[in-house]
């Protein structure tokens, strides 16, 4: 049901949400979109417990959809547990890839080493992907200023290789609003962060930041891979990248 | 899938009708148990410590769902409700009368099946990849070849009286599932300037002299296969000793005159056997690869797959652990473990073989394989049919998630059954078992074999498991010897001793301390144990294997 208007319409709801405040922006999509139609998507990472909590805050039954990659710190796994029982959640769905996929593309679950991209593109991209089928929208903790590539993030935007809408509602939060709303919801920090860790995903592609680094500068070091994919147009499976 | 023709059937006939007359006399005194005794081991009767067994071939492993119905009729109406898949792709009936064999022989050939030339010293069953036709990694189906050789090999009048038993494994992959390094004569097919060729392997075997097979040629032409096949066996045939039976294996002549001079002298033979023959090998195999081509259509929705993914862990796990891709992205291979802890691996009981034979034909386009792993496989299930497999399995107890797993193990039948074993088997494979489904660890440690035989004759593989044991028998008390380092694989590998034997009842802990070595010491969790012996070598697993026993491995 991919049509040209979709586009206009992100464009449209974008310029009417764009500087209400994350709640409104949520609230508004819900409505627009249907409560059982939209999924939030959390890595449960570095600062996840935000749009966690602004979910929680407005319903916390809404779907949250967990990308279980099998590459998760532990530390990750307790974090998860803890937001669920802190922010009550009650449908976070572990979405991961499927296992004949997975031992067709990476048998040995070594692929990270040799072709990371391929490895996210099979157990984060084309997970999110399947998990996505059939919902109106889903909604991201993308912040403009984390990276370069994520300067230009809109409130709302069309996701079209999904043919589904995406909901970035704190888009233009900066560092210190991040670091507030921790400190006024007292949410619980990643165990990471106190290791130095500011941007959290798989293990063996997260490491920590030195000082001066910027705060995705830990993921993929030493490879100009900045992003898994999950924010961009998404390649299919058995495209080129195969 | 290949089926008997009217010469095939009528063969089979005579031979169980001749068989039908032998055991009239042997139960009627007019045949000595020594005369008898090579009459019955042409026909796959030995004589256990408690009974006699039938062992009945399952060729290259293949079978139908009525073949395996027929099997569950047989364990029903002549044995104790159940059969044991052995290490060589054969089915074994442990508690049959004498009397009842020619039925069961008779019942056998309904469905195309015999236990000829599962004894004594001639071509045994031919053994093939269990994913032949299945795996991603092929490059050839060898079936059609392992049923040339079965037929070229069944009744050969040159080749029933050997020096010694024979046995020839197939595989179409360089990914080696066939253990083909540890056969008499191990095939590789593959593909040389796109013509399909044949890598021959000469001289392995396990058993008391482990060795492994040697190249006798890179890349012998296919259409060359029989004449050269039946150069190797002359040569053996010849050659071979007859004087001692532990020095008769065609391994121990091919040490004897070095690979190179049998080659010449199987090269000599060839040049001799190759005119006589005339090319009905080749119009044969040209059919034999139409009978095994897949030719189906299977059913391409895969959401109840996806679906039963997302809302059972359960089945998640067992996908993981027991499916593996198929050359065809709309199928899956479904590996179906007779390992349950505490269980005799192997064995199936009449009803999960029935339970087996129906899935089959529901699911898995009426085909089953077994394997030389003791498993049985569904090789070609739609995935969006993986749900109702998982269904069908749980209802036969049989849905296991432990493939490639340390509960996963190859064992004997052991002093339970065997009259040449010096210890038990399946007692000890139960016991690791149901040890590491206790402690909860088996996904953790991850991919291991585990092999186990009761003696020196090397049944249960212990050379090339990864972790091996060997049960002996010490003064009268059972005693059983690690060895570590083995490898079925196409990185073949005999283990390596590590030291004096332990008892029954430290045998367990003794491979649980080497387990938690390798935990402790390898570099993650991706690097699986033969990788970790391969790296820092047996020393350090060997004192762990010894700690706290008072025992010092140079004991040995």
């Amino acid at each position: 049901m991919l049509d040209s208007s979709k586009p206009t319409l992100a464009t449209e709801l974008n310029a009417a949400w764009a500087n209400q405040s994350a709640l409104q922006v949520l609230e508004s999509a819900l409505v627009r979109f249907g409560e059982d139609k939209l999924a939030f998507v959390s890595s449960f990472g570095a600062e996840s417990a935000v749009l966690l909590s602004l979910a929680a805050r407005i319903n916390p039954t809404l779907k949250i959809i967990f990308i279980e990659t099998g590459f998760h710190f532990d530390e990750t796994q307790r974090y998860a547990e803890q937001l669920i029982d802190r922010l009550g959640l009650t449908q976070v769905v572990r979405a991961s890839v499927d296992p004949i996929t997975r031992k067709r593309i990476d048998p040995d679950q070594r692929l990270h080493r040799v072709n990371p991209d391929l490895c996210c593109h099979i157990r984060k991209v084309d997970v999110l992907h399947r998990s996505l089928k059939g919902l109106n929208a889903w909604v991201s903790g993308q912040k403009r200023y984390q990276n370069d590539t994520r300067a230009h993030v809109e409130v709302v935007e069309f996701d079209p290789e999904r043919d589904c809408f995406k909901i970035n509602p704190i888009a233009h939060w900066t560092a210190q609003r991040i670091e507030a709303y921790f400190k006024r919801h007292s949410l619980p920090r990643h165990p990471l962060i106190a290791s130095g860790y500011s941007s959290i995903g798989c293990w063996p592609c997260t490491s920590p930041i030195n000082a001066g680094e910027s705060i995705r500068d830990g993921r993929w070091r030493g490879q100009t891979k900045t992003e898994c994919g999950l924010h961009r147009r998404v390649m299919p499976l058995h495209g080129t990248m195969l | 899938m290949h089926r008997y023709n009217a010469f095939d059937k009528a063969f089979v006939r005579v031979r169980n009708q001749q068989f039908r007359d032998q055991v009239r006399r042997r139960l009627s005194g007019g045949l000595t148990e020594d005369e008898f005794k090579p009459l019955r081991l042409m026909n796959g009767v030995y004589l256990q410590l408690h009974a006699y067994m039938l062992r009945v071939a399952i060729p290259y492993g293949t079978l139908s769902s009525r073949q395996l119905l027929k099997l569950a009729d047989i364990a029903d109406r002549f044995d104790k409700g159940y059969g044991h898949f052995t290490t060589r792709q054969n089915i074994q009936f442990n508690w049959p009368r004498l009397v009842d064999i020619p039925d069961m022989l008779d019942t056998l050939s309904e469905v195309n099946m015999h236990a000829i030339q599962t004894s004594g010293n001639t071509i045994r069953n031919v053994t093939a990849d269990h994913l032949a036709g299945a795996a991603e990694d092929e490059i050839e189906d060898p079936r059609p070849y392992a049923e040339l050789i079965r037929q070229w090999s069944t009744d050969h009048p040159e080749f029933q009286f050997l020096p010694r038993k024979f046995k020839i494994a197939v595989t179409g992959s360089p990914v080696d599932r066939a253990v083909i390094r540890a056969h008499d004569i191990g095939l590789e097919l593959l593909r040389i300037d796109e013509r399909l060729h044949a890598k021959v392997w000469v001289g392995g075997g396990l058993g008391r002299t482990p060795i492994l097979g040697e190249v006798l040629h890179h890349g012998l032409p296919i259409a060359e296969l029989l004449p050269y096949l039946e150069a190797i066996l002359t040569v053996y045939n010849l050659r071979g000793r007859r004087d001692n039976k532990y020095k008769a294996r065609i391994k121990i002549l091919v040490r004897a005159v070095g690979i190179d001079t049998f080659r010449e002298e199987v090269d000599a033979a060839f040049d001799q056997l190759k005119p006589t023959f005339l090319g009905a090998d080749q119009t044969l195999l040209e059919t034999l690869r139409q009978d095994f081509a897949l030719t189906i259509d299977p059913n391409a929705d895969e959401s109840a797959y996806h679906q039963r993914l997302l809302n059972d862990s359960l089945f998640r796990h067992w996908v993981e652990q027991n499916v593996a891709p198929h050359q065809r992205t709309e199928l899956a291979i479904v590996t179906v473990s007779l390992k349950k802890p505490g269980t005799t691996p192997g064995d199936a009981t009449s009803e999960q073989m029935r339970g087996l034979a129906e899935l089959a034909e529901q699911y898995c386009f009426d085909e089953l394989r077994v394997s030389h792993e003791q498993n049985v496989i569904l090789p070609h299930v739609p995935l969006g049919d993986l749900p109702a497999i998982f269904d069908g399995l749980q209802r036969i107890d049989l849905h296991t998630a432990n493939v490639g797993l340390i509960s996963d193990l190859i064992a004997c039948p052991g002093m339970d059954y065997c009259t040449l074993a010096t210890a038990r088997s399946i007692p000890i494979a139960q016991q690791i078992a149901q040890r590491f489904e206790a402690l909860g660890l088996e996904s953790t440690i991850g991919a291991i074999k585990l092999n186990i035989s009761g003696c020196i004759n090397a049944c249960g593989h212990h050379h090339v498991g990864h972790i091996g044991i060997l049960g002996l028998n010490k003064g009268g008390v059972e005693s059983y010897q690690i060895t570590l380092g083995g490898d079925a694989s196409e990185q073949a590998q005999i283990g390596e001793k590590i030291g004096p034997g332990f008892g029954a009842d430290e045998i367990v802990p003794a491979v649980e301390r080497i387990v938690h070595q390798y935990m402790a010491i390898r570099h993650d969790p991706s690097e699986p144990f033969i990788e970790t012996v391969r790296r820092v070598g047996t020393a350090i697993f060997q004192t762990a294997a010894y700690a706290c026993t008072g025992v010092e491995a140079s004991d040995a």
